[in-house]
């Protein structure tokens, strides 16, 4: 790679070194899709405790 | 996410983004294509690390009568911390891609010498073979230029040609043969130098002028000075530069040697950077002076990507040398046996050459200033400073005699410069730097082509270009 390249090696070079970089950046976003789904989810079954609290504090 | 896993995403990648990248691709040279593949990566970066508004979209879509329940249910998932360790990975990601895309891109090869090149080469595939960590020979290459890189952005305005005729009304020259009337002179500028073809002996004041103006070669300049001897300059003509950033500036002569158009490196005076073309820091005020009698006659500046200004010719006549009093003057051991009247009459003899050689010089570049169409300064040493001056020509005494041999079929080329002196006059305007940078003509790109084609049908390069 240090040794002297021409103009199409160093392009697919380029290339070679972006798609690495969007490859890592799919899988962090992945695992941060995860966890933001995870959160929604404990925050969803969090609104649904505090609505059953509700309604059964109406119902009483 | 293991490494195979990894490749196959990549692989993935490559088949979707392909024809994204084409259209950015198309007609690109691998530097421009590497500078939009930078910001991509940068807007690719931003889209995945917006992590509050992410939580806030989250958080408004499900409304919690008990707000410290969100606190809890964070604490218990880690949440920001795990999004924080997230960031920090695509953050690296991101600066890993940048750093070998930049290096990929150029500027290594821009600026390392060959032998640092070849060296870290052979290091790493060492490293592959004795089954060390080649990596990591890898990344310290890569700190190393990275850090160059910052160095060299962070001097922007003190590197800039530009900025320091603005600012400190100097000026940045490089000096030029006229082998049209100096044919004995040592081709200098050619020393060091592998781009031009040396053993051309018909390579003139103008073909150097077309190289550094068409082409932008990195090219060796200095910054005159009074307390040096002939000003500091190398030739006493030559062009002032407009523009261009400066990647090395020495004291005194530092034997930059041209590995190429675009590379020029510094031999002497660069212990603390002998693998690169920059000088990592550089202070152009305190390289202007003289280091002192044993000094080197000049100073010398690399420059990448230099503009023209204009034209310089160096009219000063150094009083001192002329006078037979001065106690360092050769006058009186070179005549031992004359008289001080005749030893006088020689002097003057002398001054009045030197005199006639440097108006021969000015015409020429009267010359030179009209077919180039860019103007003409002039220096001159006056009480210990040297003074910038626009030159203006105008008709002189003779002018009529001038215009009866034109009349009859003379033609301007054909006039020698002797005569040409009674034919036109001079006036010397004072000028400062500031007025040189703001009087610059850019040439059209037709005049640029042409400029190059120029070159190429004269043939000036070397093979090592």
């Amino acid at each position: 790679m240090i040794s002297v390249m021409n103009d199409s090696t160093e392009i697919k070079k380029i290339k070679e070194g972006y798609y690495s970089f969007k490859a890592k950046l799919g899988d962090i976003f992945s695992r941060k899709k995860a966890l933001m789904k995870n959160y929604r989810s404990k925050l969803e079954e969090a609104k649904i405790k505090e609505i059953k609290e509700s309604l059964n504090n109406q119902s009483k | 996410m293991n490494q195979e896993n990894l490749q196959q995403d990549e692989a993935d990648i490559e088949v979707k983004e392909k024809p994204k990248i084409a259209s950015v691709e198309q007609n690109k040279t691998s530097q421009e294509f590497a500078d939009e593949i930078l910001g991509k990566i940068e807007n690719d970066f931003k889209s995945v690390s917006n992590n509050r508004e992410e939580i806030e979209k989250v958080e408004n879509s499900i409304l919690l009568e008990n707000q410290s329940l969100k606190s809890e249910i964070k604490n218990e998932l880690d949440l920001d911390n795990k999004l924080g360790t997230l960031d920090t990975e695509a953050t690296t990601a991101k600066e890993e891609a940048k750093s070998t895309i930049s290096e990929i891109s150029g500027f290594s090869k821009a600026y390392h010498h060959p032998e640092y090149r070849k060296d870290i080469a052979k290091q790493i595939l060492e490293a592959r073979k004795s089954g060390e960590n080649a990596e990591e020979v890898r990344a310290k290459f890569y700190e190393k230029t990275g850090g160059e890189k910052e160095n060299l952005e962070s001097q922007e305005k003190e590197r800039s040609v530009a900025e320091i005729m603005k600012e400190k009304d100097l000026v940045v020259v490089h000096g030029m043969l006229m082998p049209e009337l100096n044919p004995h002179t040592l081709r200098g500028s050619d020393f060091n130098n592998k781009v031009l073809d040396n053993t051309r002996k018909d390579i003139g004041f103008e073909d150097t002028y077309n190289v550094v103006a068409g082409l932008s070669p990195t090219i060796s300049a200095s910054i005159p000075s009074p307390d040096r001897p002939n000003n500091g300059l190398a030739f006493r003509h030559g062009v002032i530069l407009v523009e261009g950033q400066i990647l090395s500036a020495k004291k005194e002569d530092s034997g930059s040697v041209a590995f190429g158009l675009h590379k020029r490196i510094p031999k002497y005076g660069n212990e603390d950077h002998k693998h690169s073309a920059i000088q990592p820091n550089i202070d152009i005020e305190s390289i202007v002076p003289s280091a002192g009698p044993n000094s080197s006659t000049w100073n010398e500046l690399t420059v990448e990507k230099p503009k023209i200004a204009g034209l310089f010719q160096d009219l000063s006549i150094n009083n001192e040398y002329y006078n037979i009093n001065n106690p360092e003057s050769k006058w009186k051991v070179i005549f031992p046996d004359k008289q001080e009247s005749e030893i006088l009459e020689e002097i003057e003899k002398e001054k009045a050459e030197r005199k006639e050689e440097l108006n021969r010089e000015l015409f020429k570049m009267k010359e030179y200033s009209e077919k180039l169409k860019i103007p003409l300064y002039a220096f001159k040493n006056e009480e210990g400073e040297l003074k910038k001056y626009k030159v203006e020509f105008t008709e002189g005494k003779h002018k009529d005699s001038y215009l009866k041999k034109i009349k009859y079929g003379f033609t301007d080329d054909s006039i020698p410069s002797e005569e040409k002196e009674l034919i036109w006059s001079y006036n010397l305007l004072p000028v400062t730097a500031l007025e040189i940078h703001n009087k610059q003509t850019e040439a059209s790109e037709d005049e640029q082509n042409q400029i190059t084609q120029n070159l190429k049908d004269k043939k000036v390069f070397s093979q090592n270009r």
